[in-house]
């Protein structure tokens, strides 16, 4: 297989935003390839045993396996869109072309795509946390625990402490207890619960306690993880001695933030701008997800981590910019602007205040952009 | 203790806790490691990365990058937007070269006309890009 | 346990236990701090939704524990009855017509943050009758006695379970049906089921 494939449009990721924005470019009639490196489309969706947020566009109160069904199907069956599954994007070229790795039947093959339009929503990686022992067996990232009990039916371990009071931290805490897992503690370094109340008070009233301005000193274990002990930190996240407190533990589980996969970008030139609100380094995109090189889009968490109904409508957005830059959208003004305002909607409240200051920074960034 | 000094006993004491503690798991870097080399002067993440091979593993510095720049961010003094980040060159994963190889022999027998590059000719949005909508 | 005619001291007895600490006065729509800081809503997030005396004796009554603007509606959608009123914006605080609403849980089994109840004191002259969503496996049985947990988790009781509404989809939440001492109705939140994940 050595045929350069030359879809109009490429979707990096077939995760919310991914599918979303194959979907609504496949949808103007434009070709679409999307790849992805798992084995079945979904992304973060396929391992999310809860319900979702958002209003009916966003499938809220759908469980988010459910939505990776639903929005699977609908790529599956679309006549303009082809998938690649199993197939890991290694790099972006000078010349707009992207080269992929796809396994096969136990082997690889090389594979090459020169798109006209790029859409990128490659995701988030998780962010580690440094302390002594953070190399133990049972010390594991707060998604690989998700995927071991929601993907592969394996129970990480008999008790856990979570780091992290964020939504991923709440919700798989939850989930562990849910699979049987008892969770000594949720600890939290910020003095206020990053995620939402009702997760909170979901898992306290299951008796988990969440200890705020805490965080790991050091995970202690001869071959594997035994025990956690966490101490109270100040307001410069320094631990205070004396306040130690250690909890008997076999997972340890570091839910502490995500941060944008933007590999590709990085190579294809695109402007990155630091802006910690959105989990760190992120491209600078517009109000079409076009990042600083036309043709090029992001959306989902790759463009600045944020919730996943959030993801959908950006990727659609991305997508539909892409496919209105190939003339294939004549309506791009209207449907763009219907996405536009629900995205709005869903950064309103409280929880979007901290995505709304990291887009603010971004703009800063663009305006120095436009200027340079 | 002025914060420069500061900085410099953190290097100084880098010890046992901090060799237990792992930055860069492909390659089995530590933070002790690290700010060491920091108290040497070494300061830039590219210096870290050819003189310990942190980032250069696996996962291709996913993990460790964050952990690396907070460091260097914290024990010079310089915020981290103004470090200068390794340059991210393909492949994101390590790639066996015979499969590239067996693509590259089918390659030469169908070298035929590319479509153009994705820069040239583009589009621009319906939209104006300048204004917010 | 609480002045039952007086929905902040029904408050009070609800949160005022274990770490919580007094809370500051929220703004209106905003969680009171003592909710940001430990998960556990205070006395003045509760005395928002917790209904009038004549209408929490009326008969089954949805309480909203949801105290904070996030952007989620499904529980406007899954009433039938209209009886949570429209959302301007989605980030809205859910408001229930007390009038409309027959405590029919619909709403119980939509909602992603578990956090409906609902609640008839004086279900009988010495219990309370509580229908709360439970997501863990295995259900109860009717009739089966459980543990009655409050919102910390901490066993306060035993509840008869009264009935167990399956999900008619894999995405909706079962409904539990809680029969409990008469003054336990705000208080309970949660339940044991022996056998279960949740063992004391
Ligand atoms: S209990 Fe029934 S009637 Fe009352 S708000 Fe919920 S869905 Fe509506
Ligand atoms: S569905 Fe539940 S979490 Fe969402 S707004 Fe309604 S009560 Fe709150």
């Amino acid at each position: 297989m050595a045929a350069v494939l030359n879809p109009q449009v490429m979707v990096v990721g077939a995760g919310p935003a991914g599918m979303s924005a194959a979907l609504a470019a496949a949808d103007c009639g434009v070709k679409v390839l999307l790849v992805d490196f798992f084995s079945q489309p979904g992304g973060q969706l396929v391992k999310q045993t809860h319900k979702f947020f958002g209003s009916r566009g966003q499938y809220a109160g759908v469980r988010g396996i459910e939505i990776a069904r639903i929005l699977g199907e609908k790529v599956r069956s679309h006549p303009h869109i082809e998938m690649l599954l199993d197939t890991q994007v290694l790099g972006y070229y000078p010349d707009g072309v992207l080269t992929m790795e796809r396994s096969v039947d136990g082997d690889s093959e090389y594979l090459k795509a020169r798109p006209r339009r790029l859409v990128v929503c490659a995701g988030a990686s998780e962010k580690p946390l440094a302390f002594p022992g953070n190399d133990l067996p049972g010390v594991y990232g707060a998604g690989a625990v998700q995927t071991l009990m929601n993907v592969h039916g394996v129970m990480p371990g008999r008790r856990a402490v979570m780091v992290g009071a964020g939504n991923i931290g709440l919700i798989i805490s939850y989930q562990l207890r849910q699979a049987g897992v008892e969770v000594a503690a949720v600890v939290e370094a910020a003095p206020v619960i990053g995620g939402y109340a009702v997760h909170a008070s979901k898992i306290r009233r299951l008796g988990i306690p969440i200890l705020t301005s805490h965080s790991v000193k050091e995970a202690h274990g001869e071959r594997e993880l035994e025990a956690v002990t966490v101490w109270r930190v100040d307001e410069r996240w320094q631990g205070i001695p004396g306040t130690e407190r250690r909890f008997e533990a076999d997972v340890l589980c570091l839910a502490v933030g995500l941060s944008p996969l933007a590999e590709l970008l990085w190579q294809a030139g695109c402007r990155m701008a630091y802006v910690p609100e959105l989990g760190g380094h992120v491209p600078w995109h517009d109000e079409h997800q076009q990042t600083s090189v036309p043709g090029i889009f992001v959306a989902g968490d790759a463009a600045g981590v944020e919730e996943a109904s959030s993801a959908m409508v950006a990727g659609r957005i991305a997508g539909l910019a892409a496919a209105a830059s190939l003339g294939a959208c004549p309506r791009y003004r209207e449907l763009a602007g219907e996405a536009r305002a629900q995205l709005e909607a869903l950064r309103a409240g409280p929880p979007g205040e901290k995505i709304r200051r990291g887009l603010t920074r971004l703009e800063e960034v663009g305006r120095r952009v436009r200027a340079g | 203790m002025s914060e420069a000094q500061e900085r410099e006993k953190i290097c100084q004491q880098a010890g046992a806790d901090q060799d237990r503690t792992v930055i860069c798991r492909c390659e089995d870097v530590t933070l002790g490691e690290i700010r060491r080399l920091i108290g040497e002067g070494v300061h830039t993440l590219d210096e870290i990365k050819r003189l310990t091979r942190a980032g250069m593993g696996l996962c291709q510095g996913r993990t460790c990058r964050h952990l690396i720049l907070q460091e260097v961010s914290r024990l010079t003094g310089v915020p981290v937007e103004e470090l200068t980040l390794p340059t991210f060159r393909p492949p994101t994963r390590p790639v066996k070269l015979g499969v590239i190889a067996r693509a590259a022999a089918g390659a030469r027998q169908d070298a035929g006309a590319g479509v153009p590059h994705p820069a040239a000719g583009r589009e621009a949005l319906p939209v104006g890009g300048e204004s917010r909508g | 346990m609480f002045g039952p005619d007086d929905a902040s001291a029904a408050g009070v007895a609800a949160a005022g236990r274990g770490d919580t600490v007094a809370g500051t006065v929220a703004p209106a729509g905003a969680a009171s701090g003592q909710l940001r800081r430990t998960g556990l809503p205070a006395v003045e997030d509760l005395a928002r939704v917790i209904p009038p005396q004549e209408v929490r004796r009326r008969g089954p009554v949805a309480v909203f524990e949801c105290f904070e603007r996030i952007p989620c509606d499904p529980c406007y959608w899954s009433c039938k009855r209209g009886a949570v009123k429209p959302f301007g914006d989605i980030n809205d605080l859910p408001e229930v017509d007390w009038e409309r609403c027959n405590g029919c849980g619909l709403c119980v089994a939509a909602c992603p943050g578990l956090a409906i109840f609902v609640v008839h004191e004086g279900y009988t002259d010495t219990t309370s009758l509580i229908k709360l969503p439970y997501e863990f496996l295995p259900l109860p049985e009717v009739g089966q006695v459980v543990g009655a947990l409050d919102r910390e988790g901490t066993r306060v009781g035993e509840a008869r379970v009264v009935r167990v509404q399956k999900p008619r989809e894999k995405v909706g939440t079962p409904v539990v049906w809680i029969e409990v001492e008469r003054d336990l109705a705000h208080v309970v939140r949660n339940i044991a089921v022996a056998g279960g994940e949740r063992g004391e």
